[in-house]
């Protein structure tokens, strides 16, 4: 069951404030909260050792926790609270894998600015810091107790549990290239890359645009076998079975050795391989059955690969190892696993994927002629367990550069047959760098929501993703137009001719004023108060297809906008060397005075012809 | 000598058994040990229980001593059309030894050719060996047998709508209730009346209340106030932030499974989310007013809207509730499933002051269920024609925001024929892949749905020729001229082996039939090329049921060469190479336009 942050820990009142886009606190997307005066009267005394202590030395925060201790100490407790705060909610973001920009050294009063990456995740990280960096006010007995479970709660429930370390590698990539990306509902791990019509959707590997028919054909392992050796391609022998006394009569038409698993689970759950006798399949069975119906399948030696096809090309390819330790001739296979296990845990994608010492992991050991004592000679590989998943201890491993054509054709035309946009295919073969027509290979399983698995420095794998969705000038972005000032009569008519000489770009017209937040001329039924929020929905809207923004300059200083960027900002004469036009020309690619009809009337042309072509 | 099927095969295609799809059996009939009254009595019997025409049956009884293939095929006929399904008449000139029986589902309509055997074997006394019992037994195993694999009621209305549009069809792999509607390249895969264009993604979203309203509601659709909660105290706590009273759901379930509408006060609530617990994370939700109206909409447009009922029966001061009941049940029917006696009715009955056992007044309507599905006992009532604009364009955005193709959108409002900005309403519930229903007596809804998948009244066809002539060097080089003239993509049938682009999709020898079945099926298929000889021709027929060209040599065997022109668009014989040239050119640039 997941906790709720400390919410009370936040001072009444100062409801966090999000700023996602250009905003007049920080460079990147924010929470600010302003601090209530009177809770912080504990003046200048010094935090208490063991909050300190806590705060240095947990391992998650990378010695981040010493720097906020000291912030506070240089700035004295008073003012140095919230730049504490801000510090800490960043380095608990980065904890969970959340590249957050650092908070800006300027002093910002009573207000704190914590600079966030994900909306939800940075919520937390900002209640989480306020509670934390209370609890140095005054000398409480358990302070460090009480921090460090605080660090360990927040650790435990937010962040790549809840949005997934490919999709955080998949947006910050897609940052780079200007690619906007926002969670689809806040409470679901689904992230949207891509404004408006150009959005697709990610969630766990699987790809918006591989269909929900598609996806629940490869679930259901069985029926996408069936379906990919009715096409040629090769897929074990095997048949899902209704019983113990079923799946032995299956076994002996098969011939042993076998591989056992549930139908339709997914991460090698009760998946069991090499299956030598009736004996191990009634234990194999006992297990699988509970997943539901049982497929009994051909055993197939070789390496476990699994090569990745993004829209119609092979894109990576990783040979997946099972959970397993290689001796040194010193140590026992105890200790072998206990040091594999603190090499995991400092690699947040498999942080919490320990090889544990299970039934599975003894029935290995006993196979091999091992005890936990043992102490396997030099290089001898202790195999641990029967599936390569990385969630069960498995390793990956880079091979793509090996993988021979024929074989990545493989995987192509097995994507192709399953109609998937992103397809993680699982192949086994004694050789990956030769023909799967030459040395034999079967695709034993195909996943519609792959893992990316590979952590790799250059991000190729969210490069290649990347390429095929968005292509084009302006990529998965809709023309913005945003205009400074208070509506009226003629700042309608504007928007107005606006509109109409956007009107044949695809998709519609999202309309944003203080008093109007609609789409197509569809009016929003209780719009968000603030234009901020109003505003990150209509960029959010599937229909829309490109957004007309008029904010008044209050506003603007009080919220900062929706978007980072605009297109086209048009600021009348009169503000225009106000601190509000300053921060929407900074956010924008060209500006015109809307009294400038020559002017605005070229630049809007010149957007309608690169988002029309970028859409084509 | 007991009834022995020595053989049994489809046939896809047209043959020279039959012009369409047929079941093809060999039958060793074993004697005659019944008199034709038993027979005849036997038979109306067993095929009246599969729900059977009368008048059709006595055919079949009549035929059975000496006739029993022609029995059987018209037995087999009358099993698949209780089913529903549009098979024509059993050809009239079959062989006592052969019995051919024209199919439509080629699973249920082989099972219903085998189980045809049986039955009259069986009537006439003498069963198919091994087989226990009589024929009515036969007819109930066939009944168990195709409940697994039917199809649902909306692929029973899709289908004929595909049919209409010369779109083929068939299920994606034996068994399976998904469909393949087309062929190759252009075909598109439907589950139910979920079309391909809806994401495995963004439809995880919609079969999770909470995440589908929260969506709704961000983008400015009206939605009911609602709230996950995780234990029956957080439960209270919802229900007295949204106000009394509420409905209390599962999250994430379908149908109308343990829902509680109208829940007001404490004690209700704890019934009620017990009954939805046991159904994962539970939904409490405002509860809105009005009348629940379905609107579907297909590819961005509203097209029809059907008005839900909960279950009820209306009195005529005469009849008990009990009997209502039973009257209503017996109009009931497809997707309108029975009103059951259960405890949620006997509560309905016992707050209106009856219990099952009393007589409602003449005219007094007693409403029996909270929920309106038609699973549970609701009935329907189309209200197309009545729908305001504005309601429309609402159900037109809800499916736009999450992404639905085809969307069935639950709205509840007073009056659907005014604006629901002007006399409020909300949607209650978003369904992706919706039934189609009874009341939508038209066939637009199906019509739009293929409309939507095939624009343009396409018909999902990839180009096909075909070549007759024995195999042979000449043959292989045809074929491979043809295929070449046919670009990238095609793929290749002949007996040695079938190939889709260059991956071999299957080694000869083969059976034409599977082999075309296979490219036709395969989505990376552009065009095809099928060989086919003389003699599978006459074995198997023609495995596809129509092509764009016959290539056909003078020297081809004449029943043959007629079947395969009966089914081309156009015939040309290979000596005429610039008449094959000017043809292929004709066919590659249709594909291309």
């Amino acid at each position: 069951m997941t906790e709720r942050p400390p919410r009370q820990a936040v001072p009444a009142g100062a409801a966090l404030r999000i700023h996602t886009g250009a905003n007049p606190y920080a460079a990147g997307p924010c929470i600010t909260f302003g601090l209530d005066r009177d809770r912080e009267s504990a003046g200048a005394i010094p935090p208490p050792d063991g909050w300190r202590r806590a705060l240095s030395t947990h391992p998650a925060l990378a010695g981040e926790g010493a720097v906020v201790a000291s912030v506070i100490d240089a700035a004295g407790r008073a003012s140095g609270v919230p730049a504490a705060i801000a510090r800490l909610a960043a380095a608990l973001q980065r904890a969970i894998g959340h590249p957050v920009a650092d908070p800006a050294d300027a002093p910002t009063g009573d207000r704190v600015v914590v600079p966030i990456w994900d909306i939800p995740a940075g919520r937390d990280a900002a209640r989480f810091a306020v509670a934390i960096v209370m609890r140095s006010r005054g000398a409480a007995a358990r302070a460090d107790d009480e921090t460090r479970q605080l660090l360990d709660r927040f650790l435990a429930t937010t962040g790549v549990a809840r949005v997934g370390e490919d999709a955080v590698r998949l947006a910050v990539r897609a940052a780079a290239r200007g690619i906007p990306w926002a969670r689809t509902v806040p409470m679901a791990s689904i992230v949207r890359l891509g404004a408006g019509i150009h959005q697709v959707h990610f969630d766990g590997g699987s790809m918006s645009r591989t269909s929900k028919i598609a996806d629940s054909i490869a679930i259901r392992k069985n029926r996408a076998a069936a379906l990919m050796r009715q096409h040629g391609l090769p897929v074990p022998r095997g048949r899902a079975v209704q019983s113990l006394e079923d799946a032995r009569r299956a076994a002996a038409e098969i011939g042993y050795p076998v591989v056992v698993k549930p139908v339709a689970t997914d991460a090698g759950t009760a998946v069991h391989v090499d299956i030598a006798d009736e004996v191990g399949l009634g234990r194999a069975y006992a297990t699988a059955a509970r997943h539901g119906a049982v497929l009994v399948e051909q055993m197939i030696p070789g390496d476990h690969t699994r090569l990745l096809v993004f829209q119609g090309r092979f894109i990576s390819a990783m040979r997946l190892d099972p959970g397993r330790v290689t001796g040194d001739g010193r140590r026992t296979v105890a200790d072998l696993i206990a040091a594999a296990n603190v090499g995991r845990a400092s690699e947040v994608s498999v942080r919490d994927r320990r090889i544990d010492v299970d039934d599975e992991a003894m029935g290995w050991l006993g196979r091999q002629g091992l005890t936990l004592d043992a102490v396997p000679q030099s290089g001898r590989l202790v195999r641990l367990r029967n599936g390569s998943n990385l969630s069960r201890g498995g390793t990956a491993f880079n091979v793509r550069e090996r993988v021979h054509p024929d074989n990545a054709r493989l995987a192509e035309r097995a994507a192709a047959v399953l109609d998937l946009d992103l397809a993680g295919i699982d192949l086994i073969t004694p050789d990956i760098a030769r023909s799967h027509r030459e040395v034999g290979g079967m695709i034993c399983e195909i996943n519609s929501g792959p893992s990316l698995y590979l952590r790799e420095p250059g991000y190729e794998i969210e490069e290649a993703v990347l390429d095929g969705l968005f292509g084009g000038r302006q990529p998965g972005r809709v023309p913005i137009v945003c205009l400074l000032g208070e509506e009226d009569a003629a700042s309608a008519g504007l928007l107005a001719e606006i509109d109409a000489r956007l009107a044949h770009l695809p998709g519609k017209r999202a309309i944003l004023t203080p008093t109007r937040v609609e789409i197509g001329g569809w009016p929003y039924l209780d719009p968000p108060a603030r234009a901020h929020d109003a505003g990150a929905a209509l960029l959010g809207d599937p229909e829309t297809g490109a957004a007309i923004v008029q904010v008044a300059p209050a506003v603007a200083l009080d919220e900062g906008f929706a978007f980072d960027r605009c297109d086209l900002a048009l600021i009348p004469a009169g503000l225009a060397h106000t601190p509000a036009a300053r921060l929407l020309a900074g956010a924008s690619d060209a500006c015109a005075d809307p009294a400038d009809r020559p002017a605005w009337a070229a630049a809007l042309a010149r957007i309608a012809e690169i988002h029309a072509s970028a859409a084509g | 000598m007991p009834t022995v099927v020595t053989r049994q095969r489809n046939l896809l295609g047209p043959s020279l058994y039959a012009p369409g799809p047929c079941a093809m059996l060999r039958v060793g009939w074993g004697d005659v040990r019944a008199s034709p009254e038993q027979i005849a009595a036997s038979i109306a019997n067993a095929l009246g229980r599969a729900g059977a025409i009368p008048a059709d049956v006595a055919t079949v009884a009549a035929a059975a001593a000496a006739e029993p293939g022609r029995a059987a095929a018209v037995a087999a006929v009358l099993l698949q059309r209780a089913l529903g399904h549009r098979v024509p008449d059993a050809p009239a000139s079959a062989a006592k030894e052969t019995v051919v029986v024209p199919i439509w589902d080629a699973e249920i309509g082989a099972a219903a050719a085998r189980t045809a055997v049986a039955l009259v074997g069986f009537a006439r006394g003498d069963g198919p060996e091994g087989a226990d019992g009589d024929a009515e037994a036969a007819v109930a195993r066939f009944r168990t047998r195709v409940s697994g694999i039917e199809h649902s009621d909306c692929v029973m209305r899709i289908l004929p709508a595909a049919e209409r549009r010369g779109i083929a069809w068939a299920r994606l792999v034996p068994g399976s209730p998904i469909i393949r509607l087309g062929h190759g390249v252009r075909q598109k895969v439907i589950d139910g009346s979920t079309t391909p264009g809806v994401s495995g993604t963004v439809g995880r979203i919609t079969t999770h209340k909470d995440l589908a309203t929260a969506l709704l509601r961000r983008h400015g659709l009206p939605v009911p106030r609602n709230r996950r909660v995780a234990t029956v105290e957080d439960a209270i706590r919802a229900a007295t932030e949204i106000g009394y009273p509420v409905v209390v759901k599962p999250n994430s379930t379908d149908l109308g499974t343990a829902i509680t509408l109208d829940v007001r006060d404490e004690a209700a609530l704890r019934a009620a989310y017990a009954q939805a617990a046991r159904h994962g994370r539970v939904l409490i939700e405002q509860q809105l007013d009005g009348y629940n109206t379905r609107l579907m909409v297909m590819f961005g447009r509203f097209v029809s809207a059907v008005r839900k009922n909960p279950a009820q029966i209306v009195g005529d001061g005469q009849r008990t509730a009990r009997a209502l009941i039973a009257a209503e049940n017996g109009r009931r029917g497809g997707a309108l499933k029975p009103i059951e006696i259960d405890e949620e009715a006997h509560w309905f009955l016992a707050q209106q002051g009856l219990s099952i056992d009393a007589v409602p007044a003449a005219g007094q309507a007693v409403v029996l269920r909270h929920v309106s599905n038609f699973a549970r006992g609701g009935s329907a009532d189309n209200v197309t024609a009545r729908v305001h604009p504005d309601n429309a364009r609402l159900a037109e955005r809800a499916a736009a925001v999450t992404g639905l193709e085809v969307a069935g959108v639950d709205l509840i409002m007073p009056d659907i024929a005014r604006s629901w900005r002007e006399v409020g309403g909300g949607i209650c519930e978003l369904n992706a892949g919706p039934g189609i229903y009874m009341a939508e007596a038209d066939t637009r809804i199906e019509d739009a749905l293929i409309d939507g998948l095939f624009p343009n009244g396409a018909n999902g066809r990839v180009p096909v020729v075909c070549l007759l002539a024995a195999e042979g060097r000449e043959a292989a080089e045809l074929v491979d001229r043809v295929g070449g003239r046919l670009g990238d993509g095609v793929a290749v049938v002949t007996p040695s082996g079938a190939r889709v682009g260059a991956w071999p999709v299957a080694d000869g020898p083969l059976r034409l039939q599977d082999a075309a079945q296979t490219v036709l099926a395969d989505p990376q298929t552009r065009a095809i090329v099928l060989h086919l000889t003389p003699a599978a021709v006459a074995g198997e027929g023609l495995g596809i049921d129509r092509c764009d060209l016959a290539v056909i040599p003078a020297s081809a065997p004449v029943p043959e060469a007629r079947l395969l022109a009966a089914h081309a668009e156009a015939r040309v014989d290979p000596a005429a190479a610039d008449r094959l040239a000017a043809a292929l050119d004709r066919i590659v640039a249709a594909a291309s336009a």
